[in-house]
């Protein structure tokens, strides 16, 4: 095998042979055993520094993963309770217990209506006041708009902190038409407990 | 020189390399060929895990947004038999405790309110059935809080699975028109149905990979295999307060006069759209089974009777639209006639008999509507039925609706030539009958009646349903007429003071109809009917109120649910005190 031919089959990482082409002597001999020894390094170091980093970003990546499991979990049950109680607000606020517990509270639905015109302070319609007979949700009357999500639901009770209104005879002033007498009967309006 | 050693270094790491790739190639085969499938088995299911998105089904809501059906996710508690077999040990207060199946069954049988037997014979059941069953279901559907409660009990055989429900915040408030859904998600009635291809949500997949340990999920390894889509939100035309309300008074007073059923309605005059649609008895969505299952839907819909003499306004109606006729035209309106086709019928009362029109639909004359209405022939009189909506479905189209049945003019019978006229001999839904009169209400022009809005996708896209078409039914001169003549029947038939609100006009009508008893003759108990629109000057409201089978058995029994209904309207929507305007007719001549 002729030198010429072994050098043009030499590998790709065979170094040239700087000794036989140089004509500068030792100096460019020198360089390559450092570029040498550079190279050797880069690719002994690189992958390690890789092999490293992946082990430090997969360490990092897998204790993550079980806190964003936990938050996750934790944001779930969140919106889970969110939810449950916007369905809760909705289920109160519905029409059947909102008079259920006005009632409760001494409140009737007004049997006659009227205006007063802010303007003029006139009164347009007749004004009456309501009688306890116009209650809706008395007794059994209470559940004939049934509602099974409402079982359980906080009853008023007027012996509680916030003193009971009294309903007879609060005066309204003003306008042209003499209020009626609150019926006497009206003060029996009963209370849920 | 150097030559020679560069070949072997080169031999000897290249050697070295084989033999590296071949042990890698040989384990590679030893893992995927020879041992695949032990691999793949112990794979499948401990790493990789596919998770059902719920596509959640869309809410169902009234004008305001007031939510009537929504979806909430429920739990179904399973058990692993096999696992249940053996007691577990739990740590209480640093303390390790043994708990034994029997133990295990009581403490999950206290939140699932279940008789711990009820649990203890499911498992038993399951191993009863195979000795290795690793499946049986404790309960279903258990709620948010009862789940926490079970899950913190830390039994590990016990599993959780979600099971999407629905909830309806209003109880029976619109229960009628919503619907309501199986225990398994199954619509089953009303809107829920019929509208079901708005609300229904398709359930998506989500595969990820996740630890051997404590099955967390793997970050980046989530793929959604299959898109989910929420499902529409499906608006209705029905004001939920108002309903409400309508609902509440129609049932106090059914429940008063122990009335078999009752259904009151109220329409825009305006627009044609349903605010409140009330059956009696009514369903609660939450509770089927609290009601028969003859009351779970809306019978104002579906279930068609013969109005009685709320029809006798539109025959009027007929009767001056063809210029037969006009308020004060004379008619002997005696007790009773035998007309020459041999129809004979009579009135309810005796009452004078030298009646105007006006007078006709005040006594409400069974005779005297019959002398004017035959004025107008079978074949005219069947057309403006039909032009009234009577005989074909309202455009609503509700799930089962109705159309009721009017025969076609030439099989009109002697007697149903005449009865029809005060409205026997053909049957028509309450829906159908509010329509009629929100026709009188709007100068004679028919709007297309609607109980749906709009449905309004996930992605915001808004569907109205197709409108129907409106008709010209009666000249704008002819229904106002007729609607000033049912003002003074408000004012003036007997009872006038059981509806009458201070400061404000109304135009009704009352009618009593004889029913079916069932065994093909007439029972002796009627259907009562106070149909009517205020203001009387310029309506703006229908509102109808139908009672079957009451103590009082005469529309008396109408009355207060009627006046409360237009109280309320009054109040809700602020109609201001007017009695301008009111023509005062003549009763007799």
């Amino acid at each position: 095998m002729s030198t010429a031919a072994q050098r043009t089959q030499a590998p790709w990482y065979a170094v040239p042979d700087v000794v036989r082409t140089s004509l500068r002597g030792i100096r460019g001999s020198l360089g390559a055993k450092r570029s040498r020894l550079a190279f050797v390094a880069v690719a002994v170091a690189g992958p390690l520094v890789i092999i490293l980093l992946q082990l430090v970003l997969s360490i990092f990546s897998s204790s993550n993963a079980f806190e964003i499991d936990t938050l996750q979990t934790a944001n779930k049950d969140l919106s889970r309770s969110y939810i449950a109680v916007n369905q809760r607000v909705s289920e109160l606020s519905s029409p059947s217990h909102l008079a259920r517990t006005a009632e409760a509270m001494g409140m009737v639905p007004s049997s006659t209506p009227a205006y007063l015109r802010l303007s003029d302070g006139n009164i347009t319609g007749h004004p009456t006041a309501a009688s306890s007979s116009s209650a809706l949700m008395r007794g059994a009357n209470a559940t004939l708009v049934p509602n099974a999500q409402l079982a359980g639901a906080p009853r008023v009770s007027l012996a509680g902190k916030i003193p009971a209104v009294s309903v007879a005879g609060a005066p309204i002033v003003g306008g042209s038409v003499a209020l009626p007498k609150q019926p006497s009967g009206s003060s029996s309006i009963s209370t849920t407990k | 020189m150097k030559q020679p050693s560069y070949t072997r270094r080169t031999r000897v790491v290249l050697a070295v390399a084989i033999a590296v790739g071949a042990l890698f190639v040989a384990r590679l085969a030893y893992i995927q060929i020879f041992h695949a499938s032990t691999y793949n088995n112990d794979s499948a299911g401990s790493m990789s895990s596919t998770t059902t998105l719920f596509g959640t089904r869309g809410s169902i809501v009234d004008s305001n947004g007031t939510v009537l059906a929504e979806a909430q996710m429920r739990y179904n508690v399973t058990a692993s038999p096999v696992q249940a077999e053996n007691s577990f040990t739990r740590t209480v207060n640093g303390q390790t405790v043994t708990v034994t199946p029997t133990q295990a069954a009581q403490e999950i049988a206290k939140y699932t309110k279940q008789d711990p037997n009820t649990v203890i014979g499911a498992l038993n059941d399951a191993l009863a059935a195979n000795a290795n069953s690793e499946y049986a279901v404790i309960a279903k559907s258990v709620d948010l809080s009862t789940y926490r409660a079970l899950n913190r009990l830390n039994i590990p055989w016990l599993y959780f699975e979600q099971a999407p429900s629905r909830i309806y915040p209003n109880g029976a408030v619109a229960g009628n028109l919503v619907g309501f859904m199986g225990e398994d998600g199954t619509p089953l009635a009303g809107l829920e149905l019929q509208q079901n291809k708005c609300l229904a949500g398709v359930n998506g997949e989500v595969v990820s990979d996740r630890s051997v340990n404590g099955g967390v999920v793997i970050p980046g390894s989530t793929v959604v295999t299959k898109p989910g889509k929420d499902g529409g939100t499906l608006k209705l035309t029905i004001d939920a307060d108002l309903q409400w309300y309508v609902q509440q008074v129609l049932a106090k007073q059914g429940r008063a006069q122990h009335s078999r059923w009752g259904i009151a309605v109220v329409e825009e005059v305006k627009t044609g759209r349903l605010l409140a649609v009330a059956d009696y008895p009514s369903v609660d969505p939450n509770n089927v089974n609290g009601t028969s299952a003859a009351y779970r839907g809306a019978n104002s819909f579906t279930s068609p009777y013969e109005p009685g003499s709320i029809m006798k306004p539109l025959t009027a109606a007929m009767a001056l639209d063809e210029g037969k006729a006009n308020p004060f035209s004379p008619v002997k309106a005696t007790y009773s006639v035998t007309y020459p086709n041999g129809a004979n019928f009579h009135d309810d009362e005796h009452h004078i008999s030298n009646l105007t029109l006006t007078g006709v639909l005040v006594e409400s004359s069974n005779v005297g509507i019959s002398k004017i209405g035959s004025r107008v022939s079978a074949r005219d009189r069947y057309n403006y039925m039909m032009k009234f909506g009577m005989g074909s479905k309202t455009a609503v189209n509700f799930l089962g609706e109705s159309g009721g049945i009017v025969y076609p003019w030439q099989n009109w019978d002697n007697q149903s030539y005449y009865t029809q006229m005060f409205g026997q001999g053909f049957t028509t839904t309450a829906i159908q009958m509010a329509s009629a009169y929100q026709t009188l209400g709007n100068g004679g022009l028919r709007l297309p009646v609607s109980l749906i809005d709009s449905c309004t996708s996930s992605d915001g896209t808004v569907t109205k349903p197709a409108a129907g078409t409106a008709v010209q039914t009666v000249k704008p001169a002819t229904a106002r007429t007729v609607v000033n003549m049912m003002n003074n029947v408000a004012n003036k038939a007997w009872y006038r003071k059981l509806i009458a609100i201070p400061g404000y006009e109304m135009a009704t009508k009352t009618g009593t109809a004889q029913q079916s008893n069932g065994h093909g003759g007439y029972s002796s108990k009627y259907v009562v009917s106070l149909e009517g629109l205020i203001p009387a000057q310029n309506p703006q409201y229908v509102i109808l109120v139908t009672f079957s089978n009451t103590d009082m058995n005469t529309t008396g029994a109408d009355a207060p649910v009627f006046k409360a209904i237009a109280n309320q309207l009054i109040k809700q929507y602020r109609i201001q005190p007017n009695r301008s305007n009111v023509v005062n007719y003549p009763l007799t001549y």
